[in-house]
């Protein structure tokens, strides 16, 4: 038997550990505090680029396009009339020309565009006029109807600011902050919400929103604001509620809560130190250290207050729970950290940041776990209550039912996990960006809203190179901007194509007495350069071209607004637009823009969560063949590891249907934390196979010493998860209870279709040969649990 | 819920009382001050008649690539308080825009008369527009900022007095009074020896700083008017620069007011 010390080191730390706990206490408590000073330093990211990393390619189309122009962040006013009235009304259009007037107030905007300050162009014999189409003064019934007339022809204006049944209107606001201090983004929405306020209240029969890049980005830093204190809270709350329930031991308790909270706390403090900047995504990592620190200090007290029951003294239950511990806690901490690490392979920086940020903190978890935890036992009395915990009774059970019952077992659970990964077959991806977020916050209803009325979130912008300095105005070039942008007006979906050539041909119809035979193309570049002269000498303030034309009048950018499209449509279109322009040897950089970028980004990420999990997967199998030293139990063990996200997958295609970003993260995620059961369930069998016992004896042996603590933590665990559901930030609560279905299916999993498969496949005799083998392995030194002990 | 008051409150009271006429008066000599060394400006500068001058314009986006645009001005001298100078500017490139001409009658406080003339429409066309702050040709100067300053374009107050370049400069600020100006306020930094101008802060409509011009190189022309050889815009919100190069420079020159006319502008070359 292996009764004798197999592992000194361990029973030497322990043994220390018990003597200094007054010490080690203090001393962890003292790292903790010098630590989490930190947390006053944590930022929140204030930017949706954030999710893309620098070399991202799309990033770099945007930010060229943005380099030659301007930049695009903006906010949009909606405004919609009551029911049954239009927009060009006397009231709706003073109310927009007020609204006008009061945007070029925000902060850091440069330049408003609506409706009333449209700089209509017409002639009069050789007069060129220039005015608001809404001009300061009284609103006519005559200025109202050219407003309306102008709108609806005017390809500027129509189906971007204007909708088609002149319901809703756009004011269309640049804002770029100078990016100098952190309260830019918070000055500029504080302004915006304080107009809408006001403006509601002014006329309250009138519908307001405000959509576009401030919101959206006020959104990404406002959601981990929102979730902290509402989820951890709650989750603080189940957590106490479901161990106090199992473990029925409140110093247990006690002690578990001030090693999570301990690494929750330095967790955060170290990320403030690093000076690192959570956003949505990453903002969730504290919520599953939580979690996950729960986990290893389960295992810990469970067998703790196991010793206790069987009779044992406090000092002997510790050392014995340290001694069968510390290698699987320390085994399946590390297998967690590198799952998270795997998500490195993500292209999205969030997910970096989050599988590095947990997987630190699933390292501190362990840490507390061996210091501070053990300490806190050694000082505090625990009783163990006399009886069994209700898991313990619960897993020989269970052991003895799914061990009488494996063949029909094992077909039902087979068919059932069948059935279910099929509705993956019912996925659909969502890659909207503005769906990240939940109907709680603002910039998802304002954008809702949006999508329904004038569109203009699915924006695909170019920019066309005309090969020389001045060449915007070559005929030949603006003959082919013309029809490329007529080539995009007929695709389906597309609503607007803002274009350099219909700005050419309404100034050429103006040169000519507003002669509608002259609505085209100028025929020489001197006639075209000298109107567009003209043109730029009668603009006003901030409505300037320079954010369609660059300075050397050589590149022009093309807006297209699609309608409310599938977003592949934007992919499809983009490289369809690019085929076209480059047939007509012209240069083109884009297609770019923020749906377009997200979209990509969530389908680059399928391919990292197919690596990620591949490499997961493969790590934690040569971790299992290395602990078990057998092929055949490796194997085995791949089974229930790989079968639980998609079985997850197909109860989201049943429930939900719909899949985004989340989609990438979870596999990975949920690798690390399932192999925990694994390993604990299958280290325990291989014991009792290698002192000799058979697959059903042995089996009885994992439930009663491995079962427990798996059922609590699946327990724990899936709870933990399942609060992340409540975030508003979709991404993060799909992640949750996607999550947490996978550890249920895990535990399913394990319980029931491990043991059918190992009782008919690990057959005959597999006594250790020497003893050497397993005193290396992480529970060769198990003591003998007087099994009788407990009743 | 009574109102109580402590001595403090009183205290400031009584100061505020007290002070808020002086402050009143503060403020008027600070006004009149203000209008004074505009006046100052103007009057040393009175008389130039007529003036022509050839300049290179230089655009720089905010990643310093940079483009070229060439042009002549010229001007003649109104004295009317209510009306500005008259302005005639020539391109001379890039190519595609040689030969067009610009003819301004500027107004102080109503929009400007404009006439251009189109080399390829062989036509000139009046340009009825009420804005004066459009970026000029692409640059970040608008075509107000080109201006001479008249007086009566702005209301004034005194700020300070600072050195700029090793030059003692009233600080002064103005607030157009013209209604379609795209700034709030301007900054002026008059250097107290020659009473010019040698550098301008523009603020947007939300008071926020949008343009700094500098003045460089300040040269004497008919034995009493200074003329700059550079003035440099910087754009501090959109990080674009355009800088005026003057090549030339005449002033005193007699041109006669009907070489200002939309009837002469075909032939101005």
């Amino acid at each position: 038997m292996e009764s004798e010390t197999k592992a000194p080191a361990v029973i030497r730390y322990a043994e220390w550990v018990i003597a200094r706990r007054w010490l080690v206490f203090f001393a962890s408590l003292g790292v903790v505090a010098l630590l989490a000073v930190g947390i006053k330093d944590v930022r929140l990211a204030q930017n949706y680029r954030v999710f893309f990393a620098g070399e991202n390619p799309d990033l770099k189309a945007f930010d060229a396009i943005e380099h030659i122009y301007t930049t695009n962040d903006n906010v949009v006013f909606l405004v919609q009339p009551p029911e049954g009235e239009h927009v060009f009304t006397e009231r709706t259009l003073s109310l927009v020309r007020d609204l006008t007037e009061d945007s070029w107030q925000i902060p850091f905007s440069q330049r408003v565009d609506s409706l009333s300050n449209f700089q209509h162009t017409w002639a009069q014999g050789d007069d060129l006029i220039v005015e608001d189409l809404v001009p300061d003064g009284d609103i006519t019934e005559a200025i109202a109807a050219r407003a309306d007339r102008v709108s609806a022809s005017e390809p500027i204006i129509a189906r971007r600011l204007i909708t088609d049944d002149r319901r809703t209107t756009a004011v269309n606001v640049r804002v770029v902050l100078p990016g100098k201090d952190s309260t830019e983004l918070k000055q500029a929405i504080t302004h915006i919400r304080g107009m809408v306020a006001e403006y509601r209240e002014k006329y309250p029969d009138h519908t307001f929103h405000s959509s576009g890049v401030i919101p959206a980005n006020t959104a990404f830093a406002e959601a981990p604001e929102r979730d902290m204190p509402f989820v951890m809270p709650l989750l603080f709350a189940a957590l106490v509620l479901a161990t106090t329930i199992l473990l029925r031991s409140i110093v247990s308790t006690v002690g578990m809560f001030a090693v999570i909270f301990c690494s929750v706390l330095v967790t955060l403090g170290v990320v403030g130190l690093l000076g690192w900047m959570l956003d949505p995504a990453s903002a969730s990592a504290p919520t599953i250290v939580l979690t996950l620190a729960v986990a290893d200090s389960i295992h810990i007290l469970i067998t703790f207050l196991d010793q206790l029951r069987s009779g044992h003294s406090r000092r002997e239950a510790l050392i014995e729970s340290l001694r069968l511990n510390a290698m699987p806690v320390f085994l399946t901490s590390v297998t967690t950290a590198i799952a998270f690490l795997s998500l490195n392979l993500s292209e999205s920086p969030p997910y970096r940041l989050l599988g590095n940020v947990t997987a630190g903190g699933v390292m501190f978890a362990w840490a507390f776990s061996m210091t501070l935890l053990p300490a806190f036992l050694a000082i505090l009395p625990a009783s163990s209550g006399g009886r069994l915990t209700l898991s313990t009774r619960w897993a020989i059970a269970t052991g003895e039912w799914v061990i009488a019952h494996s063949r029909p077992l094992a077909i039902v659970v087979a068919l059932f996990s069948v059935g279910l990964i099929a509705g993956m077959g019912r996925l659909t991806i969502s890659d909207k960006f503005w769906q990240y977020f939940d109907e709680s916050m603002e910039f998802r209803r304002s954008a809702d809203f949006a999508v329904d009325t004038i569109g203009g979130l699915f924006v695909n912008s170019y920019s066309i190179d005309s090969g020389e300095s001045q060449g915007i105005c070559d005929p030949e070039f603006l003959g082919k901007l013309e029809e490329f942008t007529e080539w995009l007006r007929a695709r389906p979906g597309v609503a607007h194509v803002r274009s350099f050539a219909d700005t050419m041909k309404r100034l050429n119809k103006n040169m000519h007495g507003d002669d509608e035979s002259y609505y085209r193309l100028p025929d020489s570049q001197e006639l075209a350069s000298q109107y567009l002269l003209l043109y730029e000498l009668s603009l006003p303030y901030g409505l300037d071209l320079n954010d369609e034309i660059d300075i050397d009048k050589r590149s022009v950018r093309v807006d297209v607004t699609y309608g409310n499209v599938a977003t592949s449509v934007l992919a499809v279109d983009g490289e369809l637009s690019q085929t076209w322009l480059r047939e007509k040897g012209l240069e083109v950089i884009g297609p770019s823009g923020t749906a377009l970028m997200f979209t990509n980004i969530t389908h680059r990420n399928l391919w990292a969560m197919v690596i990620g999990g591949t490499l997961g997967l493969s790590l934690i199998a040569l971790v299992l063949f290395l602990v078990f030293r057998d092929v055949r139990l490796g194997f085995l063990s791949l089974m229930p590891n790989l079968t639980p996200a998609l079985m997850a997958f197909g109860v989201w295609g049943y429930v939900e249907g719909t899949i985004g970003f989340a989609i990438s993260v979870v596999g990975p995620l949920s690798l690390g934390i399932i192999v925990d059961d694994t390993v604990h369930f299958l280290s325990k069998y291989n014991r009792a196979r290698r002192r000799g016992d058979d697959a059903a004896d042995s089996l009885r042996y994992a439930f009663r010493h491995a079962g427990s603590a798996i059922f609590v933590t699946t327990i724990v665990l899936s709870i933990g998860f399942a609060m992340l559901g409540l975030s508003v930030f979709r991404v993060t609560s799909y992640m949750g209870v996607l999550t947490s279905l996978t550890i249920a299916c895990a535990f399913i999993a394990d319980f029931l279709l491990l043991p059918a498969l190992l009782l008919a496949f690990d057959k005959g005799d597999r006594t250790a040969p020497g003893s050497d083998v397993v005193e290396t392995t992480a529970h060769s030194a198990e003591s003998e649990t007087p099994e009788g002990a407990v009743s | 819920m009574k109102l109580t008051m402590t001595p403090v409150a009183y205290a400031a009271l009584a100061i505020a009382v007290i002070t808020s006429p002086l402050m009143a008066q503060a403020q008027s000599d600070a006004q009149s001050k203000g209008l004074e060394i505009a006046k100052e400006a103007e009057a040393r500068d009175l008389g130039w008649q007529g003036s022509k001058s050839k300049l290179q314009m230089v655009l720089q986006n905010r990643h310093g690539s940079k483009t070229t645009r060439e042009l002549r001005r010229q001007s003649l001298e109104v004295t009317d308080e209510k009306l500005g100078d008259k302005s005639l500017v020539i391109f001379d490139s890039p190519r595609d825009i040689k030969g067009t001409a610009l003819l301004s009658h500027t107004k102080v406080l109503d929009p400007d008369d404009q006439w251009l003339f189109l080399p390829a429409l062989k036509r000139v066309k009046r340009i009825s527009s009420a804005n004066k702050s459009g970026p000029f040709v692409g640059s970040e100067f608008a075509f107000e900022d080109l201006l001479a300053q008249e007086v009566g374009k702005y209301e004034y107050a005194f700020l300070k007095e600072e050195k700029v370049d090793g030059q003692d400069c009233f600080v002064v600020r103005r607030i157009p009074r013209y209604k379609n100006s795209g700034y709030k306020k301007q900054i002026v930094w008059w250097d107290k020896a020659e009473y010019r101008v040698q550098k301008i802060e523009f603020y947007d409509r939300k008071d926020s700083l949008l343009k700094t011009l500098t003045y460089g190189g300040y040269k004497k022309y008919a034995e009493k008017y200074w003329r700059p050889d550079s003035m440099n815009m910087v754009n501090h919100q959109n990080g674009k620069q355009t800088l005026l190069q003057f090549q030339e420079w005449e002033l005193g020159l007699k041109l006669t007011d009907s070489a200002f006319t939309p009837a002469k502008l075909k032939r101005a070359r």
